[in-house]
């Protein structure tokens, strides 16, 4: 797949974009950024289906389009703005460090994922060069939840992660049934509802985001 | 066609709930009414599969077996059983003013597509769709976690959402893993995502790959049981949601979780051709997810949080059980079913405490034999069958425990033991001073006169069945019964 022109192009953009996506300190622009990375997924799943992957990923690829970079987008930036939450994110690292981890992260899911008796089968897999990006798309989704301290953040961090797994789903499976897939993605649609609406009730109540205001629950 | 069925009525329930002419008492009667249409339909439907009489049922998205009759069994009797104790509950709550119509119907919103989103995950033979339903069981939930709105409602809320999304995420991770390794085998796309075909040609599949799989498996559905250290969500949730959510949290969601990673369990067993390395997981995970919890409870503050550590305590030890082999999981079995009981009892138990001392803090609950006597009685009974005294089913299970597991481990068992031991103590210590403690300036002290309502007689009817079904496996052939139903998952 990544002989292809438009794949490796969408290969390149979904890695840029999600290690942007860690970096970002606005919401605005990781909103932006967090759609981008789900249209180069989108683009992935139509270069596989291109390649011979089979047709039933095209629907695929208009269902990661509409939900992860239209939809879900549309509803976090709607519910932070009905709530006044402030644009501007928390994170435990500065953005300028927030490069070097995130590129650090990312490559030990990559070195994870090519030590991993997964890779060593790679004649199975479709797409070669996806399965460790996926690897390591996953554990920069792992790590920002971690790293950011407001809920908004952690919910694209939860996204971010779950964009690592249809990556993989893509790269090893070829996609998965259908069925399965629409099915996921309404989970994840529903998820990204109920996160934004919790998310904007904290903010109703406490009139921050910020996780810290978060620590009652102690023993 | 039963199932559908079912499920349709169960939709619908939820759906009805959005109609703005229903009233409370309305919405009240439609939860009510539908939980005892899912438990008869469900008795009709599981019954004779769970005895034996008829074979089950297998397609390319369900399969219906004895275990899987004994899980939808049990989600049904307890939605019943929370339904009626709602009943009661929601109407003192709003009387109280403490909630509102919007609520109510949230509630009755809710609940339904709960129990919808659990037998789904039962039945599912569909991996996919198993991974769905688990996921839908959170999603249902989280409204109910954040209920009443306050800060630490939301913080619970946040945590749970966020951490068990997670959980089930890298669950689906594990999933498609071995989705993979089952086309590595041989199958077809859809077929990879078939729980039957993927035993089928588990001796086939890759060792290494499978053993992968089952790590992510292991993390991400044993978030969602409440396994330490991913336990983190589960006391803050479970403390959060009204009493007869809690319940359903603490009695049942936790099993059916149990359940699929059980399935999965199965599948690396028979690749692996040895249940020797899942069982080494299941073995240690099981210690921590007893002992830390048994420290914490000595230390507990609060009744409904004390339960809500109990039920890690007590996951803790099912693992332990499932890790000792085919008889163990015999144990866990009967162990699903006693805490399944004793646990909902106490937190229906919970809730009357909490509507009748406004408080779920010990330093301001005391002396609850002499002011809440039936409550009082009833709670010291179920925390009785919680801490396995005999006849009950808890204390063959841990019998079982103790008795087998100085066979297969002994270091990890005694210290098994000592935390089992160590939370029997906190929970006695806490509800001694809860029952008979003297009462203090700081808490509310008219307490109004306790009558006789529906909360204790569910309370009483499942500790009476409680007893009925320990007697039956400590002396009936209650154990022969269940080795069956425990062997249609894992053989003997």
């Amino acid at each position: 797949m990544t002989n292809s022109l438009f794949s490796l192009l969408m290969l390149v953009l979904f890695v840029g974009e999600t290690l942007t996506c860690f970096t970002l300190m606005r919401l605005p622009s990781l909103l932006r950024f967090y759609a981008l990375s789900s249209v180069a997924l989108g683009g992935l799943a139509i270069g596989l289906a291109l390649e011979g992957g089979g047709v039933h990923l095209i629907p695929v690829a208009v269902a990661v389009v509409a939900v992860k970079a239209l939809l879900v987008p549309f509803v976090i930036k709607r519910m932070a703005e009905r709530s006044g939450a402030s644009l501007r994110l928390v994170s435990s690292l500065r953005p300028s460090a927030s490069w070097f981890v995130g590129i650090g992260v990312f490559g030990s899911g990559i070195s994870l994922a090519l030590h991993s008796p997964l890779y060593q089968m790679n004649n199975m897999i479709q797409t070669p060069a996806l399965l460790p990006i996926s690897f390591g798309v996953i554990l920069v989704g792992l790590v920002m939840m971690i790293i950011r301290k407001d809920l908004l953040s952690q919910m694209i961090g939860f996204l971010v992660l779950e964009n690592g797994i249809a990556a993989f789903s893509l790269s090893a499976l070829g996609g998965i049934p259908v069925a399965i897939e629409f099915g996921v993605y309404s989970a994840v649609l529903i998820g990204a509802i109920l996160m934004a609406t919790l998310s904007q009730r904290v903010q109703n109540l406490l009139g921050t985001h910020d996780t810290s205001h978060l620590s009652e629950l102690t023993d | 066609m039963a199932l559908f069925l079912l499920f349709g009525i169960l939709l619908a329930a939820s759906l009805v709930c959005l109609h703005p002419r229903m009233n409370e008492r309305a919405l009240r009667w439609v939860g009510l009414l539908v939980s005892i249409i899912t438990l008869v339909s469900i008795s009709w439907f599981t019954v004779p599969i769970l005895f034996g009489i008829s074979p089950g049922l297998q397609s390319s998205w369900w399969e219906v077996n004895r275990f899987s009759s004994l899980m939808a069994s049990l989600v049904a009797w307890l939605y019943a059983c929370a339904m009626l104790v709602s009943y009661h509950y929601l109407d003192v709550e709003i009387r109280k003013g403490i909630l509102t119509l919007h609520q109510i119907r949230l509630y009755m919103l809710s609940v339904p597509l709960f129990v919808l989103s659990m037998l789904v995950a039962i039945f599912a033979n569909n991996v996919g769709l198993l991974w769905v339903a688990l996921e839908a069981t959170t999603l249902s939930t989280t409204m109910l976690v954040s209920f009443y709105g306050k800060k630490s409602s939301m913080e619970a809320a946040w945590k749970y959402i966020m951490l068990c999304s997670t959980g089930i995420a890298l669950g689906l991770f594990g999933i498609l893993v071995m989705g993979y390794a089952g086309s590595a085998a041989g199958l077809h796309e859809a077929e990879a995502f078939r729980i039957n075909f993927l035993s089928d040609v588990a001796p086939s599949m890759n060792p290494g790959i499978v053993m992968w799989s089952f790590v992510f498996l292991f993390i991400g559905f044993g978030t969602k049981i409440g396994l330490v250290p991913m336990h983190t969500w589960l006391p803050d949730a479970h403390s959060k949601t009204p009493a007869p959510v809690s319940a359903m949290l603490s009695g049942i969601l936790l099993n059916v979780a149990f359940f699929t990673l059980l399935r999965f369990k199965n599948i690396v067993d028979q690749t692996l051709g040895s249940s020797d390395w899942t069982n080494q997981f299941f073995l240690l995970f099981g210690v921590l997810t007893i002992m830390l919890p048994a420290i914490i409870l000595l230390i507990q503050r609060n009744y409904k949080r004390m339960l809500a550590y109990s039920t890690v305590e007590h996951m803790g030890i099912m693992a332990f059980l499932v890790g000792l082999g085919p008889v163990g999981m015999v144990a866990f079995t009967v162990h699903m079913i006693g805490h399944t009981l004793a646990k909902s009892t106490l937190f229906f138990g919970a809730g009357e405490l909490l509507q009748r001392f406004e408080s779920t803090k010990f330093h301001l609950v005391h002396d609850v034999m002499r002011r809440a006597p039936r409550t009082g009685s009833l709670f010291l009974i179920a925390t009785l069958f919680l801490i396995a005294v005999p006849p009950t089913g808890l204390f063959l299970s841990e019998f079982v425990l103790v008795g087998l597991g100085m066979t297969v481990s002994p270091i990890l068992t005694a210290l098994a033991v000592l935390g089992i031991t160590l939370a029997g103590l906190g929970l006695l210590k806490h509800l001694f001073e809860m029952l008979f403690g003297p009462v203090v300036p700081e808490e509310k002290q008219d307490t109004p006169v306790e009558t006789w309502n529906l909360t204790h007689t569910v309370m009483s009817l499942q500790l009476a069945i409680g007893l009925v079904f320990g007697i039956w496996v400590l002396f009936g052939d209650g154990w022969t019964v269940l080795s069956g139903i425990s062997s249609s998952i894992f053989p003997l």
